[in-house]
């Protein structure tokens, strides 16, 4: 058996659904460098605040925790994956509807967004692909996009 | 009372409900059932997805969010997540991260929702510090934290911004961004949010809890911030 609660509703105000534009696509992954310190941890990003040792403090005890684990990679990841899984999803012909097999070829996945529906999938893929760095970060998104239909 | 009422899906697996309470209650936490160990999961959500898929995994996770929402504290999220968990291993609901996406948001909500004005502002550090660590780490692929994070970090930049007007925000610099968002990363990612979640989390994985808990608290704030990013800035 279960409850015969009713549906509910979302409250007025909720943060999750008020975010869109707040931020630019540049300015999220530079933040990512930022707080995490990129300087510092990776050294690949110039110019960085380097607040990532000055906001954890002593948080980071450097013998028992790696600094990798406040890569900022994980973080820009994160953020592209928060990115193209809303284009995806918003996507009439979203690739994960087809099936992908390995090798998670970078290419594969945006060969396979066609249509003018598609075209801002398309273009960030391109722009993701044309960056030493965020070609890494991309393939890690592959596999998250095949292999679930969530975050 | 049991900790959940299975469906029939469950039933015909065999699927006892008593489970869940004991592999919850197993945790050092011991209060790791409060205020959710008669959860049961709403008539709707099985009527409107009997076979216990996406819309399921979300109507199950807008149930245990509201359940907790108004009694929020570590024990209930702990409790929260343990069982959505729990209800994923045992195969009654298919995946458990977005259920505990929509608890993490809505604890998030409950506690900010109507809030509009800087004499109702809280202390966002503080906040984080009360929530983040108890999403327990591993569970649902640590769902309940990263929707945790990534409302907080809206609540930080939308203060930042302003009132929207139609729905439109204003792109925040990123200067002010940084020093709006610094707090929080601290709080959710320092020494004291990871001892907090440590400690009532008695995992068979403890052993990479640190690690884990970093690397899950990062990933976060890299959600928060690609959910603040508007479409038209990403082409």
């Amino acid at each position: 058996m279960t409850s015969d609660d009713t549906p509910y509703d979302l409250p007025d105000g909720v943060p999750h659904q008020m975010m869109a534009g707040l931020l630019s696509f540049e300015a999220s992954l530079a933040l990512c460098d930022e707080l995490l310190g990129g300087a510092v941890l990776g050294g690949a990003v110039p110019g960085s605040a380097v607040l990532g040792s000055a906001v954890l403090g002593g948080a980071s005890d450097s013998r028992a925790e790696p600094q990798s684990r406040f890569d900022p990679l994980n973080c820009r990841r994160a953020v592209i994956m928060e990115i193209v899984d809303a284009r995806v999803a918003a996507s009439a012909a979203a690739p994960t509807t087809a099936p992908i097999t390995a090798p998670f070829a970078s290419e594969r996945i945006c060969e396979g967004v066609t249509g003018e529906d598609n075209l801002q999938v398309r273009s960030l893929c391109s722009r993701l692909m044309n960056s030493d760095d965020l070609l890494v970060i991309f393939d890690d998104l592959l596999t998250h996009l095949i292999t679930s239909d969530h975050h | 009372m049991s900790c959940f009422t299975v469906n029939k899906k469950a039933q015909h697996k065999g699927i006892a409900s008593g489970d869940v309470r004991l592999k919850c209650d197993s945790s050092a936490s011991r209060a790791t059932l409060a205020g959710v160990g008669d959860f049961q999961i709403p008539r709707h959500c099985t009527t409107n997805d009997p076979y216990g898929g996406f819309e399921l995994q979300r109507c199950v996770g807008e149930a245990m969010g509201w359940r907790i929402a108004m009694n929020t504290s570590a024990s209930t999220i702990r409790a929260a997540t343990c069982v959505l968990a729990q209800l994923h291993r045992q195969r009654v609901i298919d995946d458990c991260h977005l259920a505990a996406h929509d608890v993490g948001a809505l604890i998030v909500a409950t506690h900010y929702g109507g809030r509009t004005g800087p004499e109702e502002e809280d202390d966002l550090a503080a906040t984080t510090l009360l929530l983040v660590p108890h999403c327990r780490p591993f569970d649902c692929s640590d769902g309940c934290m990263h929707a945790v994070m990534t409302s907080l970090i809206g609540v930080a930049l939308r203060r930042l911004d302003g009132p929207s007007h139609d729905g439109v925000a204003t792109p925040t610099s990123t200067a002010s961004a940084r020093d709006s968002l610094a707090p929080i990363f601290s709080s959710a990612c320092g020494r004291e949010a990871r001892t907090a979640s440590f400690s009532g989390n008695q995992h068979p994985l403890a052993p990479d809890f640190r690690s884990r808990y970093d690397y899950s608290c990062v990933h976060g704030l890299g959600h928060g911030l690609g959910h603040a990013v508007s479409a038209d800035d990403c082409v």
